[in-house]
């Protein structure tokens, strides 16, 4: 009781903040991710067959919107968020680079037939230089095949060991017959080897300009688990485009922001933690399922983590990011039944629902997930997906007029949220594949979940609810963050009354 | 040369804006369009083989996530923006509710087996009530079918653009509301609404009595046998999705009726909106500038769909002959199509026309083209893919409006403003119209069928002004490189080329 006390005391001091006015009608200036030129691009999860058999891969495209020659610094991560290759495409202005990961992983060929280089003819209308960028000639076409089979093994059994001086990890990863990670790709100053997990590479070679857009195609992609891919299906999404904000400035520059943290936060540098500027994503969404019925319906979930380990983080540490816990996981049928992972008997404890790693694509019809004891074939999931929070994270705030990081509690951690250790929730983003059979045509769509905030929101309360609490919500009702009803100044809801006026879209600054 | 200086100018002054500290955190407070709860959801094209021989229709699905129950209503228009159905869908707190568009328009049936009402038993988690709604709520009978004369008009005007013999209440008839397709083809809105009204997006009350402002609505839709246009090659059953067109009220909430203050230099609803109030609805406006990905031919029989939908530039009172007139042949700002090896091809404005096309590309209120087609600068190397630099403003309307400070107090205008610079693709009105963007991709790759559909890239946000043709200034995202913030310089140490800004001026 005394924890709901808590929470709606939060609600209503939250509500305080609702009679802001809209303050920003300005490019790359929210929180918000959206489909437009970024500094960063995440390929969310990436699985190749390096069998070459089956014809499963991934293909992502890269295109620089710009006039100038840009540098898109590809980094290939494990499911455990172990990084294990980094490339470096030279992108002439307004050129558009396709990437087969087959081709990357099992040819050992990057942007065939002969890489990409600053020697590249550009087109008409592109400028010739870029003052943003210093070196980049001899970006390799090929990738010698040693190196290559220690990517692999990584990506497949989580032995990363390519030799060449290269620090071998035996816990890089899943073991997993595909090739399974995600991929980061950074627009840079010039044609660096430094992985994104190297504070070092924020001061010298990452960019701030958002000038990239991409998107990327999974081929073979098929319903996971127990689901039998009954065709070859194909789907494609935009890559999640993470802007730099504010956005601009030579390599190494440090502006201030007002994001609070940072899509990087975890391997920036320990003074200033909001070098990079990216975006930060957010940690709750709303995703339609369907799974089951005569049309063979199954819906995948393609799940990226933040993963806890930081800068510096020894190997045997990356096993923590194999096993991120889910803040709460609440599934909606087609009747707006509620299901939720049954606490113990006499138990009015929350339950953790079972974890995740870094990156997985998994069925929704999966023990992940809340079992649906209905006949309904579709639905919806509320994903809270907040992993608890880490002293690894940090925020950026006001300390007598400083800014200043610190990974203790903030207001992006209240007490009583799914953030129990650090000061904010965990960055996630989430698609949907879905696939059936339909009058004996195959069906395959992939797209994005809705976020039920943005990247700069405060954890969520928990709302579970179960039997054991006659289905009455323990914690703050699920819904768009700061909750409804927002009630601009001067206004009140329909039938007069303002009682309901506790929703706010403000965010407080930590 | 005068031109050009006063575009330099321009520049140097939008530069000089560039300072500005990013000033928001929060949510749904930006002009920036996103996946996430919101006030108004569209489907930017839908197209429905009404014979239903073929299996081709558009899925929609609609979530309220929230407790409080809601009414998404429902308007479909036709390609020319000539709206022709309207009807509610009550959602209990947390529903989930699909539509099939083949149900609606070759069955007649909304939401099966019986439609959607607020009687309907709310599941556990879901509040009874929604001080947003209307009292008494007129829910209890949303209807579940529709009268075939009802649906035979409604699919006569979607399909031969001829809306004859059953209006709804407060239309007339119109032999020019759209184009003539086999397929049902044209868009939907869907907003939520405090009772269940059968008023049009298009009539200025609606905005006053029934438009709620509340971002609680998610969805997404599913193009069932989805092929290329233009003749292409159907080998398969293709399939493709995206998450409709997010469109959040900012600021959010208050009930209907609320007449709030917004940030926002017009809306997406603008030109139907009362003419005191044009910003009432609240919602987000859309963007004019995309960039566009495409692949095309090759041994994988590829081919790209770009599906558009454009803002009409009929307001609220327009004559039935206004819509062949107008929204049928939307001019097109400017299309430059570069290839995989960034030779570009454009059309209208650009100098770089090799060749330029008979004349100006038009498109109407939504369609589904092939990147190949003649609506797009043509491709004449031998590479498969590229992306296409789309500037979708129609020039600008004088029925569209912006609302900006006039003597210290917000009031609309519909002459040029800041939005509508001097040399810009808007040449009449305050600013450039609103459109958006979807790219479908076929093809075949080692004997495998493949199709993807995704939105396509935003180059500014519905705020940013209208941009300028590429003879005078670079294609770029909005406001153009390098922004450099206070104190900084590029990586070379100089700030010759800080002409850059992402600050989009108030009107």
């Amino acid at each position: 009781m005394k924890t709901l006390r808590l929470v709606l005391a939060s609600l209503l001091l939250f509500g305080i903040a609702a009679a802001a006015v809209p303050s920003s009608i300005n490019n790359d200036d929210s929180c918000d991710i959206k489909v437009g030129p970024a500094a960063t691009l995440l390929l969310p999860y990436f699985e190749v067959d390096v069998s070459g058999n089956s014809g499963q891969t991934t293909l992502f495209t890269i295109t620089n919107v710009t006039r100038y020659p840009q540098i898109a610094h590809v980094t290939l991560w494990s499911d455990w968020a172990y990084p294990v290759m980094t490339f470096n495409a030279f992108l002439t202005g307004y050129d558009v680079q396709a990437i087969n990961l087959a081709d990357v992983l099992i040819r050992g060929i990057i942007a065939p037939p002969s890489g990409t280089s600053s020697a590249t003819k550009p087109g008409s209308l592109s400028a010739s230089t870029n003052p943003n960028l210093l070196d980049c000639a001899s970006n390799p076409g090929s990738v010698p095949a040693s190196i290559i089979a220690g990517v692999r093994n990584a990506l497949t059994s989580g032995v990363f060991n390519p030799g060449g001086g290269v620090n071998a990890c035996s816990t890089a990863g899943g073991a997993h017959a595909n090739a399974i990670g995600y991929a980061t790709i950074d627009v840079v100053a010039n044609c660096t080897n430094l992985l994104p997990s190297d504070p070092k590479y924020y001061t010298t070679d990452l960019l701030f300009d958002n000038v990239l857009i991409g998107d990327y195609q999974q081929l073979g992609g098929s319903p996971a688990g127990t689901g039998v891919p009954s065709a070859f299906d194909a789907a494609g999404n935009p890559m999640v485009h993470i802007r730099a904000v504010p956005e601009g400035g030579g390599a190494g520059s440090n502006a201030g922001t007002a994001l609070p943290y940072t899509f990087y936060d975890r391997y920036t540098p320990a003074a200033t933690r909001t070098i990079d500027r990216r975006q930060p994503l957010p940690s709750t969404f709303a995703v339609r399922f369907i799974q089951g019925g005569t049309n063979a319906l199954a819906t995948n979930l393609t799940i990226w983590r933040e993963g806890i380990t930081g800068a510096g983080a020894p190997c045997a540490s990356h096993v923590n990011n194999a096993a991120l816990t889910f803040g709460e996981i609440v599934r909606f049928d087609e009747h707006e039944n509620p299901f939720t992972f049954a606490p113990d008997a006499g138990c009015l404890c929350r339950l953790q629902p079972p974890v995740l790693p870094a990156t997985s694509s998994t069925a929704s019809s999966s023990s992940e997930y809340p079992e649906m004891d209905s006949a309904d074939v579709g639905g919806w999931l509320y994903l809270n997906l907040d992993n608890g929070g880490s002293t690894t994270y940090s925020v950026t705030h006001d300390v007598g007029g400083v800014a200043t990081p610190t990974n203790t509690r903030t207001s992006l951690t209240p007490v009583g949220s799914t953030t129990t250790l650090g000061p904010r929730p965990s960055q996630n983003w989430v698609t949907v594949t879905m696939f059936g059979n339909l009058a004996g045509n195959r069906m395959t769509a992939a797209f994005d979940a809705a976020s039920l905030g943005n990247g700069c929101t405060p954890a969520a309360f928990p709302a579970v609810v179960s039997p054991a609490f006659n289905g009455v919500f323990y914690g703050v009702p699920i819904g768009p963050a700061g909750g409804v009803f927002v009630c601009p100044p001067g206004t009140t809801l329909t039938d007069g009354t303002t009682t309901l006026c506790t929703g706010t879209n403000g965010n407080q600054q930590p | 040369m005068k031109t050009q200086r006063l575009f330099l100018l321009l520049l140097l002054l939008c530069g000089t804006a560039s300072a500005a500290v990013p000033s928001s955190v929060n949510n749904d407070d930006s002009c920036d369009v996103k996946v996430g709860p919101a006030a108004t959801l569209l489907l930017p094209y839908f197209e429905v083989d009404t014979d239903g021989t073929s299996g081709q229709t558009t899925l929609f699905t609609i979530t309220n996530v929230t407790r409080y129950p809601q009414i998404a209503h429902v308007t479909l228009w036709t390609d020319w923006a000539y709206p022709v159905l309207t009807f509610n869908l009550f959602l209990t707190g947390y529903d989930v509710q699909a539509i099939n568009m083949a149900d609606v328009l070759v069955r007649g049936v909304i939401g099966p087996p019986s439609g959607t009402s607020s009687a309907t038993t709310p599941g556990s988690l879901s509040a009874s009530t929604n001080p947003n709604l209307q009292t008494p709520l007129n829910c209890a009978n949303n209807p579940g079918t529709i009268p075939q004369a009802i649906m035979t008009t409604v699919r006569n005007a979607l399909r031969f653009g001829i809306f004859g013999v059953f209006p709804q209440p407060g239309q007339s008839t119109c032999n020019t509301s759209g184009g003539v397709h086999f397929n049902a083809i044209g868009y939907a809105t869907i907003d939520v609404v405090a009772g269940c009204t059968n008023r049009m997006p298009s009539d200025p009350l609606y905005y006053t009595t029934d438009l709620l402002f509340d971002n609680v609505l998610i969805g997404d839709y599913q193009q069932l046998g989805a092929n290329p246009a233009g003749g292409g090659p159907r080998s398969v059953f293709d399939a493709a999705g995206n998450p409709m067109v997010h469109i959040r009220a900012v600021p959010e909430g208050g009930g209907a009726g609320s007449n709030v203050g917004t940030a926002l230099p017009y809306t997406f609803y603008d030109r139907y909106t009362p003419a005191s109030t044009r910003t009432f609805d609240r919602r987000q406006p859309l963007p004019s500038t995309f960039a566009a990905r495409f692949i095309e031919f090759g041994p994988g029989m590829f081919a790209t769909n770009l599906t558009i939908w454009r803002e009409g530039l009929n307001g609220s009172d327009a004559s039935c002959a206004s819509y062949a007139n107008n929204n049928s042949v939307m001019r097109v700002g400017e299309l430059v199509r570069f290839d995989e090896h960034e030779n570009a091809r454009g059309f209208v404005f650009s100098p770089i026309c090799t060749p330029c096309g008979p004349s100006a590309p038009t498109l109407p209120a939504t369609s589904s083209t092939a990147s190949s087609g003649p609506t797009y600068p043509q491709e004449t190397g031998s590479d498969v893919g590229g992306w296409l630099y789309l500037n979708l403003d129609n020039g600008g309307s004088t029925s569209y409006s912006v609302t900006k400070d006039i003597g210290g107090v917000p009031g609309p205008t519909s002459t040029r403003t800041n939005l509508a610079p001097v040399g810009s693709t808007t040449a009449i009105g305050p600013r450039p119209s609103q459109n958006w963007v979807t790219v479908t991709m076929f093809g075949t790759a080692g004997g495998n069928r493949m199709t993807a559909e995704f939105d396509a890239a935003s180059l500014g946000n519905g705020c940013s002004p209208a941009a300028f043709p590429s003879a005078n200034i670079p294609i770029a995202p909005a406001g153009g490189v390098f922004v450099c913030p206070p104190g900084t310089t590029l990586t070379d140490g100089t700030t010759t080329l800080c002409r850059g800004t992402n600050v989009n001026p108030p009107p």
